[in-house]
């Protein structure tokens, strides 16, 4: 349970791009192929571990429906992560990649970690958008990249941690004000000074992430 | 009144002292507002209006709702008129019903707030003030947002989420330096979280937990003021109802912050010493702590999914929350009101967990002996001295405690048996509880019995232990079992509630134990007993329930195997139950009775085939029953036979005219495609006939559609042309022909007349009849005899072939029939050939009108060529047909009426015939 940081990611994109399941690939290991349609806003969370330090990751699944957009657009400001998610094998959801970074950047602390990710993967023969135009995309406006499965799980882990080393290195390197609670990270309970929660709290070590604050 | 004083001294007011009318004033104020250029002029024209939007909220309201959004969008860098606006919408919106006693201003203000959120724009407007730093503006702005928020809750929250950062911006204002501006923070999220998911989730996202918490601790705990039940207040709005917002509260570990809330809450002098106890529990704390019982019991209420409820109770346990609450618990001092929350918590707390529910075995009460908090809880569940909810809320408690526990089950059945009862000198939970059963306070009692239910309830090894219990009814009779003392303590108790106490009890423990059942139906009295209760009045709520238990409990027997049980149930009786569990709020029905009962109740219905049932029956009263049992079964066997067999020819019927509709289906659908096409080529034809402009494709297509729509004009036109040309040139030709033979013929037969005329020369002077004269001839000629017979014979041939002829010529006038019809046909054509010309010729389509009207040309040349032959031929024929009437006359003259008739030749071979037979 305990931990040094938590990190608040949400995960953005088109509908049907596979956000929920990246989400659930990612916290239950396992992947669901007819998904329910997201309504607002769902929440998953998973500790990870980076440097040695247990981080939380608290990741908000949006709704990808334009009819949602007003109430997904309440989640940017407070997340130290992003997921903007298309499907490589339909063109119209890379087309309006540009659409959500603009709304991401608008809404969102200047500081957040944006990784793209074109999910789907798996269904290479149909593939709709190349690998080198996400590439392009993303070198453009300064993403992190990675194609993903959540099918079969390739490289999920991979994009959801790498995330969380963009954000432990922007506070390794101070960029962040890890005191700033807009910026979506929390310090763990160990580290809060407020103390004496009762005899059970006392049962969470503190080990782990003693140098986390420093 | 200094109000009327500055109207007047304004210039406002109107003559004397009377004051003008409110109408008028907002109404000069509002022109004021907006036409005057002097910014102080507006201001104190606004500020005007600001005072009097109370007094005259239909005014201002009706009047001035426009301009006050106006100064909000237009003059934000002004902060005395944006108060000022702020403040007046506050005043239209909102009115305190203390303040203002005039009746219908709550209704005018909830109708001014529904006007204003109509326009999510105006909601934006006051949201974009609360981002203004100066608090004239911030305050005013978060007040009216608030009343608007209270007033219209749906509208304005959805008006809140599509405004970019709506949410954030609220609860940023938590973090304003200023408490009063922080506090109207907290007064609005009230409002906010109310009911709205998706508020409440992005509102958790934005932190409020950790927020409300530090602010919650910093105000003192359940020591604080009002800010402190609002912060709560928000708490229970965010987590109420909203699983995902209770699993982050989890998940964030912020459970293990809330034991500090209680931190003194137990900590009352240990004397007991009244005074500073009330001082200790003012009015707010006690509503503080009732609140934050309430956010607790919200994450572990048994309605919650399971896992959710378990997990939180895992959380509460752990982090030693459920051990402050024991703590209050066995605290002294502590309101009843509190205590009995707190009871009602912990009873959810440990609801079906079994580490909590040990963990509350194992609590003792710091008294001296230290006694088990439980059998304490009991001490006061039994007293009735002690407040019913409190009673009330031990009873959940003690529920909860044994709910899915065999083992507290069997901790407290124990304390009735003989052998441990003497091992202890201690009070034990089971001997209250007996003693319970045998109070005279009916609610005691109930209590008791409804206690001593879940002690066995579900649990046929602690039911058959209790059945081993013995009570000692006084000294020297013998000892009688716990069972028999309830069904006894039934006759003899005339409260109602009692008795639903104790049948529960027993109806609880005879179900499914055949053991129980059995020593229940030993004693005689006992089925008596039920089946008097059975046939007694119902007049009341109470005395159906009874009813219905005592029925249950024989309908328990008869499941339980006693099929030798005859006594039937009335009637189905339907019971009331409660809806979940929850401490029960009146001492009627136990809701795990109520659930066994439910399950319980159809089946034995069922097994009783007791429909519309006849009273008590006697011994042959069930066989009879299930012998009409098996009957009805029958009978409805066959209906179903029937309804199958019908069932399938509906089918099959179906099955066709399902078939059928899909062709017809599929048929419509072609035919709508043919219509569709039509359509389609009908507007092409259309949009190219008005738009001529000569553009390449609309007159290709036009050709296209001109010729598929005319291409069968032209080529009949040829057919028939053709036809008519071959045909009647053809007719011509052998009507030629014929005339030339026939003219041949004529001259031959002229020919021959003249040598008949000159061979015979009187025969013309002789008889009427051909016949005659040539025999009076061959009478006088006798040499001349055969010659005139031969020529005579060759008269009737060439005759025979005039009458042909004729016939011929009647042939060649039906021909000319026909001629003309064709040639009338050929006239239509050409009516038809010059619309279409006409046609044509609108659409401008030289090449096609010219082939066409070339081909109109052939045919009409063709057709005049056919008029004028057939003209001569008609000549020609009158021509024959005077020849022959000539021909006709030469030949009467000659000898006979051959002219006159078609019969008349048929007479001459008559006679001739005759004349052949005689020279044979």
């Amino acid at each position: 349970m305990s931990y040094a940081y938590l990190f608040k990611y949400i995960i953005i994109g088109d509908t049907g791009v596979g956000k929920s399941c990246l989400l659930l690939q990612f916290t239950d290991k396992r992947f669901q192929p007819v998904h329910d349609l997201t309504i607002g806003v769902e929440f998953g969370a998973r500790m990870i571990t980076i440097d040695g330090k247990q981080i939380k990751l608290q990741i908000w699944d949006t709704a990808g429906q334009e009819s949602f957009r007003s109430i997904t657009r309440s989640y940017y400001r407070g997340a130290a992560g992003a997921l903007l998610v298309y499907d490589i094998t339909r063109r119209d959801t890379f087309n309006h990649l540009t659409t959500w970074l603009e709304d991401a950047r608008q809404h969102s602390s200047s500081n957040m970690v944006i990784m793209l990710i074109g999910n789907k993967s798996d269904l290479d023969s149909r593939r709709d958008v190349k690998r080198e135009e996400g590439e392009a995309f993303a070198r453009e406006h300064g993403l992190i990249f990675m194609e993903t499965s959540a099918k079969t799980a390739a490289n999920v882990e991979e994009a959801f941690i790498d995330t969380a080393k963009a954000i432990y290195e922007k506070i390794q390197e101070g960029v962040l004000d890890i005191n700033n609670e807009a910026n979506g990270i929390k310090i763990g309970p160990q580290h809060s000074p407020a103390g004496g929660a009762g005899a059970g709290a006392g049962g969470s070590s503190g080990a782990g992430g003693g140098g986390g604050c420093c | 009144m200094s109000l009327w004083s500055y109207f007047q001294a304004s210039g406002a007011g109107g003559a004397g002292g009377e004051a003008p009318s409110g109408a008028d004033t907002v109404e000069k104020l509002c022109h004021r507002l907006e036409s005057s250029t002097l910014i102080d002029d507006r201001r104190d024209a606004l500020r005007a209006i600001k005072s009097l939007s109370k007094k005259f909220r239909l005014e201002v309201g009706t009047q001035a709702m426009r301009l006050l959004c106006d100064v909000l969008e237009k003059d934000r860098s002004d902060p005395d008129l944006c108060s000022y606006s702020l403040e007046s919408l506050l005043n239209i919106v909102s009115c305190d019903p203390q303040e203002e006693a005039e009746p219908g201003q709550a209704e005018l203000c909830s109708q001014f707030a529904e006007i204003f959120v109509k326009q999510s724009a105006n909601v934006h407007l006051v949201l974009e003030c609360i981002d203004e730093t100066d608090s004239r503006v911030r305050v005013p702005a978060l007040r009216a947002l608030a009343a608007l928020l209270e007033s219209q809750t749906k509208a304005t929250q959805e008006h809140i989420l599509t405004f970019p950062q709506g949410c954030g911006r609220l609860i940023d204002v938590l973090t304003d330096q200023r408490e009063y501006v922080r506090n109207l923070g907290i007064l609005l999220l009230v409002h906010l979280t109310r009911t709205n998911t998706n508020i409440q989730k992005i509102i958790v996202f934005e932190d409020a937990f950790p927020r409300l918490l530090e602010i919650i601790s910093a105000e003192g705990c359940s020591h604080g003021g009002v800010v402190v039940e609002d912060c709560l207040r928000i708490l229970l709005n965010l987590l109420r109802s909203n699983p995902p917002n209770q699993t982050l509260f989890r998940e964030n570990s912020y459970i293990a912050q809330l034991p500090v809330f209680f931190e003194d809450a137990d900590s009352g002098d240990e004397g007991g010493a009244g005074g500073s106890d009330a001082e200790g529990w003012s009015t707010q704390r006690v509503t503080n702590v009732l609140q934050m019982l309430s956010v607790i019991r919200v994450l572990v209420s048994p309605q919650n999914a399971s896992q959710n409820t378990r997990a939180s109770q895992r959380a509460i346990l752990q982090c030693g929350l459920l051990a402050r609450l024991t703590a209050i618990l066995m605290a002294s001092g502590v309101p009843a009101e509190v205590l009995a929350e707190t009871i009602n918590t912990v009873a959810e707390c440990i609801r079906g967990y079994e580490e909590a529910q040990k963990f509350l075995a194992a609590v003792e009460a710091p008294a001296n002996p230290p006694r088990p908090a439980i059998v304490v809880l009991l001490i006061s569940m039994v007293n009735e001295k002690q407040p019913f909810p409190l009673r009330l809320a031990v009873l959940y408690a003690f529920q909860s405690y044994l709910f899915r526990n065999p083992d507290g089950q069997a901790a407290v059945v124990s304390t009735l048996l003989p052998a441990s009862a003497e091992a202890t000198s201690s009070i034990t939970a089971g001997q209250l509880l007996c003693a319970g059963l045998f109070s005279s306070d009916s609610h005691t009692a109930w209590l008791a019995a409804v206690s001593l239910l879940h002690a066995v309830h579900g649990n046929s090894v602690q039911k058959e232990q209790l059945l081993r219990v013995q009570l000692a009814t006084g000294l020297g009779s013998p000892p009688v079992s716990l069972l028999q003392h309830c069904a006894n303590l039934l006759t003899t108790n005339p409260s109602a509630r009692c008795k639903l106490g104790l049948l529960q009890l027993l109806g609880g423990w005879l179900t499914q134990c055949p053991l129980v059942t059995k020593a229940f139906l030993n004693c005689a009295s006992n089925v008596n007993q039920a089946l008097a209760e059975l046939q007694g009045s119902d007049h009341t709520e109470e005395e159906g329930l009874v009813k219905a238990l005592y029925a249950y409990l024989l309908g328990a027997c008869f499941l339980a195997g006693h099929t030798d049980l005859m006594a039937l149930v009335e009637r189905r009786v339907f019971v009331k139950s409660l809806k979940s569990p929850q401490p029960p709020s009146q001492p009627s029905l136990d809701y795990e009775f109520s659930r066994m009962f439910k399950s319980a109740e159809p089946e034995i219905a069922r097994a009783l085939g007791a429909t519309g049932g006849s009273g008590g029956s006697g011994t042959g009263g069930l066989a009879q029953q299930f012998t009409e049992h098996e009957a009805v079964v029958t009978q409805y066997k066959d209906l179903i036979k029937e309804q199958d067999s019908r069932y399938r020819e509906l089918k099959t019927r179906f099955d066709a005219l399902q078939a059928g509709s899909e062709q017809l289906t599929r048929e419509k659908a072609s035919l709508e495609e043919t219509v569709r096409s039509l359509r389609d080529q009908n507007t092409v034809l259309k949009a190219a006939a008005s738009g001529r402009s000569g553009l390449a494709p609309a007159v290709a297509s036009v050709a296209a559609s001109a010729s598929t729509a005319s291409s069968s004009m032209p080529s009949g036109l040829d057919q028939v042309g053709q036809q008519t040309s071959d045909s009647s040139s053809s007719l011509v030709q052998q009507l030629r022909d014929q005339l030339a033979a026939r003219e041949t013929e004529l001259s031959h037969l002229r020919a021959e007349l003249d040598t008949v005329r000159k061979s015979s020369p009187s025969p013309a002077a002789a008889g009427s009849s051909g016949g005659s004269v040539v025999e009076a001839a061959t009478a006088y000629f006798p040499d001349d005899y055969d010659q005139v017979k031969l020529e005579n014979a060759q008269y009737r041939e060439r005759i025979a072939e005039l009458e042909e002829q004729v016939a011929e010529v009647a042939k060649l006038s039906a021909l000319r029939d026909s001629l003309q019809r064709r040639i009338d046909e050929l006239l239509v054509i050409e009516a038809e050939r010059d619309q279409l010309r006409s046609e044509l010729a609108q659409q401008q389509q030289p090449e096609d009108t010219q082939e066409l009207k070339q081909q109109l040309d052939e045919l009409t040349s063709e057709r005049d060529n056919l008029k004028s032959e057939n003209e001569d031929l008609l000549v020609l024929l009158s021509d024959q047909d005077s020849k022959l009437e000539a021909l006709r006359e030469q030949v009467k003259s000659l000898g006979g009426k051959v002219d006159e008739e078609d019969d008349e030749p048929v007479d001459l071979e008559e006679g001739s015939d005759g004349a052949e037979y005689e020279d044979n």
